[in-house]
């Protein structure tokens, strides 16, 4: 139970157990890079280089990091809590779907009201989402990885329902719903790339759930309890309250990425837009072990990575597949070396 | 001249730390029955999984036959001769005796072996050995597949034979029949190891006993040589290093004769477990200025008093009061509020969390308290830190992960976070837990001051060395009920002993006499 400890400074542990999966991650992804590619030394430039290259590429990269950081706030949020969201998928899908869907049915209103409405549509089924697989947890002891995982799968098939039947746009060659009114889209940085507000928002989102988190009563028990529920519940904490809030509160953050990824980023929902994004997440929060603010570099380097990879494919000819097999590499060794037995329940995380 | 030695047998099981067998050496006489005698958690069965390879000992060694040697699984003790029959053995479901004995029986594979062969080598087993069972039975109650077991081991031609608490799940009659197995298995020449935590069924079936205690051998005895005394005083040596000490008498010598007010008095609380295995029945009252002890094993006893009082559990029926307020089926939290704080015995999981820092172990209670403008204040929390570890000399520092601490330490982060509130009860488990001298009288001297400020004490213990010196009053539990309350000078190690392992008043009352 108790383990001898090697390095003394907590701090400078903490930033060596930060930079090595970066470290690895890129090496893994230099040598696989090179063993691939007919021309290594051209594909390994345009890796590195194409995330700066222009504003396009820059902007993007921002932009998705952007979103995987408050997607990834969800995804710690629980896991403060000891428990783990698969859901995010479905929870981000959904909430980019009824954000869309709202966009669509609001009549002519001020804009930014509008806006306001339409994101907290998209938190809202989110939080729905969070919200049943916090309450089986708490209620029955439901296994939450399950749960939030199967009722992210369906609410994906719910989406595509709509999206392919009723609510499709007749007129557009790509599985989707009609594109959302210029008004109600947020303000754009950096054209042509995607970059908007929604990058800022993200920023200010990861600071303040790091306030809660570590600064505030509310968070103070909301870590307890994923530290040692028992103990907790014994001290007065009301664990379940927590169990159900953390999910809840996830679900939101999942589904305020999918409500700023359409009307920011795609200004409709069209099928799988937002495919990947859940995942990346838990990627992306288990490479800033689930700190808040270390989440904000990790997303950058995470966006990087997928950049770089997509820059590849576009400048030279090393195929779309290789580079979709390389990420998919990254993200089963990040979560397979960061994700140890003990580690679920944050028990090595302060 | 052994038929089996096993020398300085060393085994603990990293998770809890715990040395289950240690340095432990143990032989075994062909023919012979050899009890082996000790309380739960003894060691005895940990002893027995190493000696049939269920378990792989830390170190020691195994001479069987005069030759050295190491058994790697179950199936090397069996090729060796060696069987073991558990407590409520694993057989395979849905087949019956007769299937069960002969499925994984090396010597059926094939066709070489008909199955009428096996039927009449079974038949004739069973007769030899007087087991009355019928074969085509699917095994359902433990003793049936206790028997399946046993059939099989010696429809394999085991010579040794080992036996874990085969009688506790029996009735009377069917421990007779029992030991007339056993008796029959004698005169065949097989030699049997027959474990157990009752004397007199030790002393009655035996060539030799062996007595275990906390993990270490007290050893082993012809049945000649020894008696119900002489085991009884081995077995309960480890509960108390000075073994028949008199109690401290501190400063309030008979708290219990003087007429003080009644603080809480629980009425027949009673708590049955889902499947009946968990069972509870107690009455008994605590009053003003008052330390009184519960003595016992943990299993069934203490562990399921400790729930609920701690209000981790809440009781069937019965009542719980609290200076006359109904306080049954509280949380933690809520008798935490009326004034009824409790130390859990399992520091580790109830007690601390001991990824958290040291500071955040002492506020957790409280941590609305420690805030400023809706932020929890780390001014006040460090305040707070300072006066803890003033006042109980702990030593760690402010942000330090309670890991790190040693036990004395994390005691006391625990003992200054319960007792801040200045409680008016405190429910104390296993005060000594992991202490040395020096903290377990500093922990000791808490307690016996806080009585002294006015405040009652609850104390659940399996150390009876503990109990007898402080408690002012005993409550021993044996089996879910309370077996005596001892008070005065009748408080002593012998005599809480004796009621911890079921022998009872009158072997108190002997010694009293005495």
């Amino acid at each position: 139970m108790l383990k001898i400890k090697r390095v003394n400074n907590p701090a400078l542990r903490d930033s060596a157990r930060i930079l090595i999966t970066p470290l690895i991650v890129i090496t893994i992804s230099v040598i696989t890079i090179s063993a691939l590619s007919p021309n290594p030394p051209e594909t390994l430039y345009y890796f590195f280089t194409s995330p700066f290259s222009t504003n396009f590429f820059f902007g993007n990269m921002l932009n998705t990091a952007g979103l995987l950081i408050i997607a990834s706030l969800g995804v710690t949020i629980v896991f403060k809590a000891g428990m783990f969201n698969l859901g995010g998928e479905g929870q981000v899908y959904s909430g980019a779907f009824t954000a869309t869907a709202a966009a669509l049915i609001l009549p002519d209103m001020n804009p930014a009201f509008a806006v306001i409405i339409i994101l907290i549509c998209g938190s809202l089924t989110g939080a729905g989402a969070g919200f049943i697989s916090g309450y089986l947890k708490n209620r029955w002891d439901t296994n939450e990885l399950i749960s939030s995982f199967l009722l992210s799968s369906a609410l994906i098939h719910i989406v595509n329902y709509f999206i392919t039947g009723r609510m499709s746009d007749k007129n557009s060659y790509l599985i989707t719903t009609e594109a959302i009114d210029k008004s109600y889209r947020l303000i754009q940085f950096l054209p042509p790339s995607k970059l908007n507000i929604s990058f800022i928002i993200a920023v200010l989102t990861a600071i303040a759930s790091y306030m809660y988190l570590y600064k505030t009563a509310g968070g103070f028990e909301l870590r307890e309890t994923g530290k040692n529920r028992i103990f907790a519940w014994f001290s007065g904490i009301k664990t379940g309250y927590f169990t159900v809030f953390s999910f809840t509160a996830s679900g939101a953050l999942h589904g305020f990425t999918g409500a700023l990824a359409a009307t920011g980023t795609y200004y409709m929902c069209s099928q799988n837009c937002t495919a990947g994004l859940g995942w990346s997440a838990i990627a992306v929060s288990l490479i800033a072990r689930n700190n808040p603010l270390y989440i904000i570099p990790s997303a950058l380097f995470i966006s990087f990575m997928n950049t770089g990879l997509s820059g590849i494919t576009m400048y030279t000819s090393f195929p779309f597949e290789l580079s979709s097999i390389i990420q998919a590499v990254v993200f089963f060794f990040i979560t397979t070396t960061i994700i140890r037995k003990g580690d679920r329940n944050g028990s090595k995380h302060t | 001249m052994y038929l089996l030695e096993a020398l300085n047998i060393s085994k603990s099981f990293s998770e809890n730390l715990v040395k289950a067998n240690s340095c432990i050496d143990f032989t075994i006489k062909e023919g012979e029955t050899h009890s082996i005698l000790g309380e739960n958690g003894s060691g005895k069965s940990t002893l027995m999984h190493i000696l049939t390879g269920l378990t792989p000992p830390d170190s020691g060694e195994i001479i069987y036959r005069g030759d050295k040697t190491w058994f790697n699984s179950p199936k090397d003790a069996l090729d060796k001769k060696i069987g073991m029959v558990h407590q409520s053995p694993g057989i395979i479901p849905g087949f019956t005796i007769y299937e069960n004995i002969i499925a994984g029986n090396s010597s059926v594979k094939g066709l070489k072996t008909g199955k009428s062969g096996c039927r009449e080598k079974i038949k004739s087993i069973k007769e030899k050995y007087s087991i009355n069972i019928d074969i085509d039975k699917i095994p359902a109650t433990p003793e049936q597949k206790q028997y399946t077991i046993l059939l099989s081991l010696l429809f394999r031609g085991i010579e040794i034979i080992v036996f874990d608490e085969p009688t506790t799940s029996l009735s009377d009659n069917k421990s007779e029949e029992f030991f007339t197995i056993l008796k029959k298995l004698k005169e065949n020449g097989k030699t049997v190891v027959f474990i157990t935590h009752k004397i007199k069924t030790a002393l009655n079936i035996s060539d030799r006993i062996t007595v275990l205690s906390k993990g270490k051998s007290k050893g082993s005895f012809s049945i000649k040589d020894i008696d119900q005394d002489k085991i009884f005083n081995l077995m309960i040596e480890n509960f108390s290093k000075d073994t028949f000490s008199d109690r401290y008498t501190g400063n309030n010598g008979n708290v219990s004769e003087k007429k003080s007010s009644v603080i809480i008095s629980a009425d027949n609380i009673c708590f049955t477990g889902r499947n009946g295995s968990r069972k509870l029945k107690l009455s008994f009252r605590l009053h003003n200025k008052e330390i009184i002890g519960f003595a016992g094993i943990r299993e069934n006893n203490l562990n399921l008093l400790e729930d609920i009082l701690g209000g981790f559990i809440s009781p069937d029926s019965g009542s719980i009061k609290f200076r006359g307020k109904e306080i049954k089926g509280y949380t933690s939290a809520e008798l935490r509020n009326t004034g009824i704080t409790y130390i859990p015995s399992d520091r580790f999981t109830r007690g601390t969390s001991i990824t958290s820092s040291v500071e955040n172990n002492m506020a957790i209670t409280n941590i609305r308290n420690f805030t400023r403008g809706g932020m929890v204040s780390d001014t006040k929390l460090k305040e707070h830190f300072n006066r803890g570890r003033g006042l109980y000399n702990i030593k760690a520092d402010y942000g330090q992960p309670l890991w790190q601490l040693s036990g004395g330490n994390i005691q006391k982060v625990i003992l200054f976070r319960e007792l801040d509130s200045n409680p008016e009860v405190l429910i104390f488990c296993e005060p000594a837990w992991n202490l040395d001298i020096k903290s377990r009288n500093m922990i000791y001297d808490n307690i016996r001051k806080l009585r002294d400020r006015g405040s009652s004490i609850i104390i659940l213990s399996t150390d009876i060395e503990e109990i007898v010196d402080i408690s002012d009053r005993v409550y021993v539990m044996y089996r879910g009920e309370s077996a005596g309350i001892l008070s005065g000078k009748n408080i002593n190690s012998k005599n809480i002993g004796k009621l911890m392992l079921g022998i009872g008043d009158k072997g108190a009352e002997n010694k009293k006499g005495e």
